[in-house]
C-alpha cells in the first residue's frame, strides 16, 4: 500500500471521528435516555423474584414495598415516619418529573427549564403567589405544636424524595425527561408539597369568572343577569332540599362598574386565561361526581361510596395510587397528587371518602382609585406592598435573571395589564391547613373523625362525601366561604340585586370587604339523611332561600339528576343497591340533556329550511336511544347541533364581551327552548335570540352536517361518535416526542353524561381534555366480614416512566369502563401475588 | 478454522470493549471512543480494508444485538418502547457504526504495518 493511500485512509478516519465528536451533545443526551446498561431502564426492577436492598441509615426499622401487577406500591412500616420517608422515595421513583413540573407551575419557575416562552406564565403565577401562600401555610404548621406529628411526616416525606434524587443521580437513572431537557431536579422541600396543593386549589377557584361576567354585562346589558337566568339558575337542582340557619342581613350601596374600557377588560381576561392554560391541563373540567348510599338501602347493609373526579387526562395521570400499611394501626389506600404525602381520595380500614368541587365563589376582584403609584383605601392613600420575585430564564443553556415585582394591596396581589389593575382576594391566600385535614382523613375511624378533619379544610371548598363501617354516611362541603359586607346593589327596573361577590368590587369605596366566613356548623351538610343517599355533581348545594352566598356558577344539573334518578330507579326496581349498581351508575353514558333538549329541538326546528342531509339526520335523531356510545352516529349530530345552537343563541353576545360562549350555561339554552315551546318567551327576551329560534335551529343543524361532512367525509358511518370524540392523552412534551403519548382510543360519553367526556366543541375531532381521572367505588362492609374493598381504575398507568410496563397498562380497561379490584391488606405477608419487592433497610 | 476462531474472538473482544466503555461514564464521547476502539480491536490482524471495516461494524452490531436480547428478557416492554423512540435509538447506533468504521479503516492501515514493521 502506498504512503499516499495510507495517509488518505488515516485522514478520512480521523476526520470522520472528529465530525462525530461534534455530534457528541446529541448522542450524550440520547444515550442517557436509552442506555440499556444504566439510564432509566436501570431503575426498572425485573419482575418476580428480584429484591433491591437500599440502605437508609436514618430509618428506625426496615420498610418493605411490594408492587402489584398494576404498578401500585404497597408500603409497610411500623413507624409512620419511616413509611412517609419511603412513600416520598417511591413517589419520586415513579413520578419525579411530574412532581417537579407541578411545583414549577406553582412556583412560577417554568422558564428555568423551558426558556423564554414561559416568562409570562411565570410572571402570572408569581403574581398569584401560590408559593407565598404555601410558605405561610407551612409556617402555620411549624408554629403549632399540636401539628408536630404532621410536620414530622412531611419532613420525612421530603427526605424520601431527596433520597431518590440522589440515588437516581448516582446511577444516571433520573426520569428520561431530564436527560432529554438537559436538566436536573432540585432538592424537594415541604413548601413544594403545599404549593402543589395550592396549585390544584387555584385551578378549581374559577379564574376570571367574575371579570368575564362583568365584561358580558357591560357589553350586553345587566338585564342578562335575569333574562339569561345567570344568577337564579332556576333549572338547577340542589344537593340538599333544605338547610336552615338564622338569616343574616347586610347593608348595601349602589353598584358602579369599574372605570375600565370594555376593550381593556377583554384584553386582561384574554391574557389572564391564556396564562392559566397550563393549570387547566391539570384540573381539566374542574368538576366531578360523587355519591354515598346508606346501608339502609344497600344489599350488604353497609354503605357504598363512589367518586370520579373530572380532572384532565394526561400522561402520566394526575393521580398516583398507593397503599400505606401502618403496622398495627390501619391501612390506607387511594390516590394522591404526586408531591403530596397523604392520600387525597380513598379509604382506610374503616372509612371511605371522596370529593367534588363545590364551585364556590371564593375569589374576588377589587379595583381602586389611583394617584400615581398609590391607591385609595379607607380614606387613605396607600402604597402597595412590593415583593421582589425575580424570574430565572434558561436562554440556550445560560441562566439569566429578569427582575420582577409583585404589588400587593390590602386585599391581595395586584393583577396588572396595560394600565388595568385588579387586586385578587382568594381564600387560598390565607395560611390554610388542608394537609391537617387529610392527615385526619387518612387515620379517621368514623365520619365524626372526618368532620373534625373537615374543620381544617379551607380551600378549595369541596363536597366531601364519606361513609364508615359502622353504617354512617356524611355529606359536608367543607371550606371557607367568605361573608362580604357593604355589597353594592345592581338595579334592573324595580329589581335590586346585591353584588354578592359575582362582580368586582370598588376596593376604594370599601365594597365587598370580607367580614368573616360562614360558620362551620352553618355550612349545609347532612349526616345519615332520611333519603338514604347524597349525590353531588357540582350542582348548587341548597335552594335559594339559604341565607348565605355560596356562589353563582353551578354545573348544569344533568349529571346530578341522572345519578339521583338512577339511584331512585334502582331502589324502585330492586329495593336495594349493590356495588354492581354503583358501577352501572358510574359508567352511565345516557344523555339526560338529550332527553330534555332534543325533543324540543326536534319539535321547534323549521324543517323547510333544512338541507336534505339534515332532514335525514333528524330521522336518525328521532330514533336515537340517547346513549353516547362510540358506535352510534346520532351523538355526533346531536352534539354538533346543540353546540351550534348554543353558539347561535349567545355567540354574538359572548364575542362582544370577549368571553367564551361557555360562560352561558346550557340550562339557559334549555330555559329558552322551554319558553319557545310554551310560547311564553317575553318580548324583551327575544332580543337575545336575534331572530326566529326555529330558523336558528335549522341553521345550526345544517351547519352541524356540513362540519361533519367537511371533517369526516360524506360516508355517515365515519361520523360515529367514537370517531368524532377521541381520547388522545399526551405527555407534557408529547408534541415533540410523540412516543411519550398514550395510544389513541375512541371516546364515549359527553359533557353531560355521568361518565363524562369534556372537550372543546369548537373544533372537530373533539379531543377529550377532561374526564374521570379515576373511577373509584368503596364498599364499607367491615374487615372480617368483607373480602371486597372496592374498585378503582386510572386513565393510564401508575408509573411515569415510559419504559415501565405500568406506563399505561390500565388505560384500555378505563376506556372500556372496566375496573380493578382494590386489595387491602393488614400486612404485606398477605400480598402473595406481586411483581417485585424493594426492601429499605434501616440503620437502627 | 483458525482464522474463523480469531475473527469470532475479535468480534467478541470488540463487543466487550464497547460494553466496558459504556459502563464507565455516560456522555456521548464513550460511545464514539468505545465504538472506535471496538472497531479497532475487531479488525485486529485483518489486512484487507473491506474485511477490516466489516468486522468493525459487525462487532458493534453484535453488541447491540446481544444487549437488546438481554434486556428484552429482563424488560420486554421497555425494549419495545425503545424501538418507538426513533432517532433517540437510531442516532447512537449510526454514530457508533460510523465510529467503528473509522476504527476498522485505521486498523486496516495499522495492522499490516505492525506486522511487517514497515514505517
Amino acid at each position: 500500500m502506498s504512503n499516499r493511500v495510507v495517509l488518505a485512509k488515516v485522514l478520512v478516519g480521523v476526520v470522520i471521528l472528529l465530525l462525530l465528536f461534534g455530534a457528541v451533545n446529541m448522542v450524550s443526551i440520547l444515550q442517557k435516555v436509552i442506555n440499556p446498561v444504566l439510564g432509566p431502564l436501570g431503575v426498572i426492577p425485573v419482575s418476580g423474584s428480584m429484591n433491591i436492598d437500599i440502605l437508609v441509615p436514618y430509618l428506625e426499622g426496615d420498610v418493605i414495598v411490594k408492587y402489584d401487577n398494576t404498578g401500585i406500591p404497597y408500603i409497610e412500616a411500623s413507624s409512620p415516619k419511616d413509611l412517609y420517608l419511603v412513600f416520598g422515595f417511591i413517589q419520586a421513583k415513579d413520578r419525579l418529573f411530574q412532581m417537579d413540573l407541578m411545583r414549577r407551575y406553582a412556583l412560577g419557575r417554568l422558564s428555568e427549564l423551558f426558556g423564554p416562552d414561559f416568562i409570562e406564565t411565570d410572571k402570572h403565577f408569581k403574581v398569584i403567589g401560590l408559593h407565598r401562600a404555601a410558605g405561610e401555610s407551612y409556617n402555620a404548621i411549624v408554629s403549632n405544636s399540636s401539628f408536630k406529628d404532621l410536620l414530622t411526616y412531611m419532613l420525612a416525606y421530603t427526605e424520601g424524595v431527596n433520597l431518590f434524587i440522589e440515588y437516581a443521580k448516582e446511577r444516571h437513572a433520573l426520569p428520561p425527561e431530564y436527560y432529554l431537557l438537559g436538566a436536573e431536579p432540585e432538592p424537594w422541600t415541604p413548601v413544594d408539597s403545599l404549593a402543589i396543593g395550592r396549585l390544584i386549589s387555584w385551578g378549581l377557584a374559577g379564574g376570571t369568572q367574575d371579570l368575564q361576567l362583568l365584561s358580558f354585562l357591560e357589553a350586553n346589558g345587566y338585564e342578562a343577569l335575569l333574562e339569561l337566568d345567570l344568577l337564579n339558575a332556576s333549572l338547577n337542582l340542589p344537593i340538599l332540599s333544605s338547610f336552615s340557619v338564622s338569616s343574616k342581613v347586610l347593608a348595601h350601596t349602589s353598584y358602579a362598574a369599574p372605570p375600565n374600557t370594555l376593550d381593556s377588560l377583554k384584553e386582561l381576561i384574554r391574557v389572564f386565561e391564556e396564562n392559566e392554560m397550563l393549570i387547566r391541563r391539570i384540573t381539566g373540567l374542574a368538576m366531578s361526581n360523587n355519591w354515598v348510599v346508606s346501608g339502609k338501602i344497600t344489599d350488604t347493609g353497609y354503605p357504598l361510596l363512589a367518586n370520579d373526579p373530572h380532572l384532565s387526562l394526561q400522561a402520566p395521570p394526575v393521580w398516583y395510587e398507593a397503599e400505606l400499611i401502618f403496622k398495627g394501626r390501619t391501612t390506607v389506600f387511594g390516590v394522591t397528587f404526586p408531591g403530596i404525602p397523604f392520600i387525597i381520595i380513598g379509604r382506610n380500614t374503616h372509612v371511605a371518602w371522596g370529593f367534588t368541587n363545590v364551585g364556590a365563589d371564593v375569589l374576588d376582584f377589587y379595583y381602586y382609585k389611583w394617584n400615581g403609584e398609590r391607591y385609595l383605601y379607607n380614606g387613605m392613600w396607600l402604597e402597595p406592598k412590593r415583593v421582589h420575585e425575580d424570574i430565572n430564564v434558561n436562554n440556550n443553556g445560560v441562566l439569566e435573571t429578569i427582575p420582577f415585582t409583585v404589588n400587593i394591596t390590602v386585599h391581595g396581589p395586584l393583577y396588572e395589564y396595560k394600565g388595568i389593575k385588579y387586586a385578587m382576594q382568594w381564600t387560598g391566600h390565607l395560611p390554610t391547613l388542608e394537609l391537617v385535614a387529610f392527615y385526619y382523613y387518612n387515620f379517621a375511624e368514623d365520619i365524626y373523625d372526618m368532620i373534625n378533619g373537615a374543620r381544617y379544610f379551607s380551600v378549595p371548598a369541596q363536597n366531601l362525601v364519606a361513609a364508615d363501617d359502622k353504617g354512617n354516611i356524611l355529606y359536608y362541603p367543607a371550606g371557607l366561604y367568605p361573608i362580604r359586607g357593604n355589597r353594592p346593589v345592581i338595579t334592573i327596573g324595580d329589581i335590586e340585586i346585591p353584588n354578592m361577590g359575582f362582580l368586582p368590587f370598588n376596593g376604594s369605596a370599601g365594597e365587598g370587604e370580607w367580614i368573616s366566613f360562614i360558620p362551620f356548623e352553618d355550612i349545609p351538610h347532612a349526616i345519615n339523611p332520611e333519603e338514604g343517599f347524597v349525590a353531588t355533581a357540582n350542582n348548587r348545594l341548597v335552594p335559594s332561600d339559604y341565607p348565605y352566598y355560596l356562589g353563582w356558577r353551578w354545573a348544569d344539573r344533568y349529571r346530578y339528576e341522572r345519578i339521583a334518578s338512577l339511584i331512585q330507579e334502582t331502589l324502585a326496581e330492586k329495593g336495594r343497591i349493590s356495588i354492581e349498581d354503583m358501577m352501572h351508575i358510574q359508567r352511565d353514558i345516557h344523555s339526560l340533556s338529550a332527553d330534555y333538549l332534543l325533543p324540543m329541538m326536534l319539535q321547534l326546528v323549521n324543517r323547510a329550511s333544512l338541507t336534505e342531509d339534515a332532514v335525514q339526520a333528524l330521522n336518525l335523531l328521532s330514533g336515537w336511544d340517547r346513549e353516547m356510545n362510540s358506535g352510534q352516529v346520532a351523538p355526533s349530530i346531536y352534539v354538533a347541533w346543540l353546540y351550534n345552537l348554543h353558539r347561535g343563541l349567545w355567540g354574538d353576545e359572548a364575542e362582544k364581551a370577549g368571553v367564551g360562549v361557555g360562560l352561558i350555561p346550557m340550562e339557559t339554552t334549555e330555559y329558552y327552548l322551554r319558553m319557545a315551546i310554551d310560547n311564553s318567551l317575553p318580548i324583551s327576551y327575544t332580543r337575545w335570540i336575534g331572530g326566529d329560534i326555529r330558523i336558528l335551529l335549522a341553521n345550526a343543524l345544517n351547519e352541524a352536517i356540513n362540519q361533519l361532512k367537511s371533517e369526516f367525509g360524506d360516508d355517515v358511518d365515519n361520523w360515529r361518535w367514537g370517531n368524532v370524540l377521541r381520547y388522545r392523552i399526551k405527555h407534557p412534551v408529547g408534541d415533540i416526542l410523540s412516543w411519550l403519548n398514550y395510544p389513541e382510543y375512541d371516546g364515549q360519553g359527553g359533557l353531560y353524561t355521568v361518565c363524562v367526556a369534556g372537550f372543546n366543541p369548537e373544533k372537530m375531532p373533539y379531543i377529550v381534555g377532561g374526564a374521570s381521572s379515576i373511577r373509584y367505588i368503596a364498599n364499607l362492609q367491615p374487615a372480617g366480614e368483607n373480602s371486597l374493598w372496592g374498585y378503582i381504575v386510572l386513565p393510564g398507568g401508575n408509573s411515569g416512566n415510559p419504559f415501565n410496563k405500568h406506563y399505561y397498562d390500565q388505560l384500555e380497561t378505563w376506556v372500556n369502563r372496566g375496573y380493578y379490584e382494590i386489595i387491602m391488606v393488614g400486612s404485606l405477608s398477605e400480598l402473595q401475588d406481586f411483581d417485585y419487592m424493594l426492601v429499605f433497610r434501616g440503620g437502627g | 478454522m483458525r482464522r474463523i476462531i480469531i475473527r469470532v474472538s475479535n468480534l467478541v473482544a470488540g463487543m466487550f470493549i464497547l460494553l466496558a466503555t459504556l459502563n464507565i461514564y455516560l456522555s456521548g464521547y464513550e460511545v464514539i471512543i468505545g465504538a472506535f476502539l471496538a472497531g479497532l480491536i475487531a479488525s485486529y490482524r485483518e489486512e484487507k480494508a473491506s474485511i477490516s471495516i466489516c468486522m468493525a461494524i459487525a462487532s458493534v452490531l453484535l453488541f447491540y444485538l446481544v444487549m437488546t436480547a438481554y434486556y428484552y428478557l429482563l424488560n420486554p416492554y421497555g425494549v419495545m418502547v425503545m424501538f418507538k423512540t426513533g432517532p433517540l435509538l437510531y442516532v447512537p447506533i449510526v454514530v457508533s457504526i460510523i465510529a467503528a468504521f473509522c476504527g476498522g479503516l485505521i486498523g486496516s492501515v495499522l495492522y499490516p504495518r505492525l506486522k511487517t514493521g514497515s514505517p
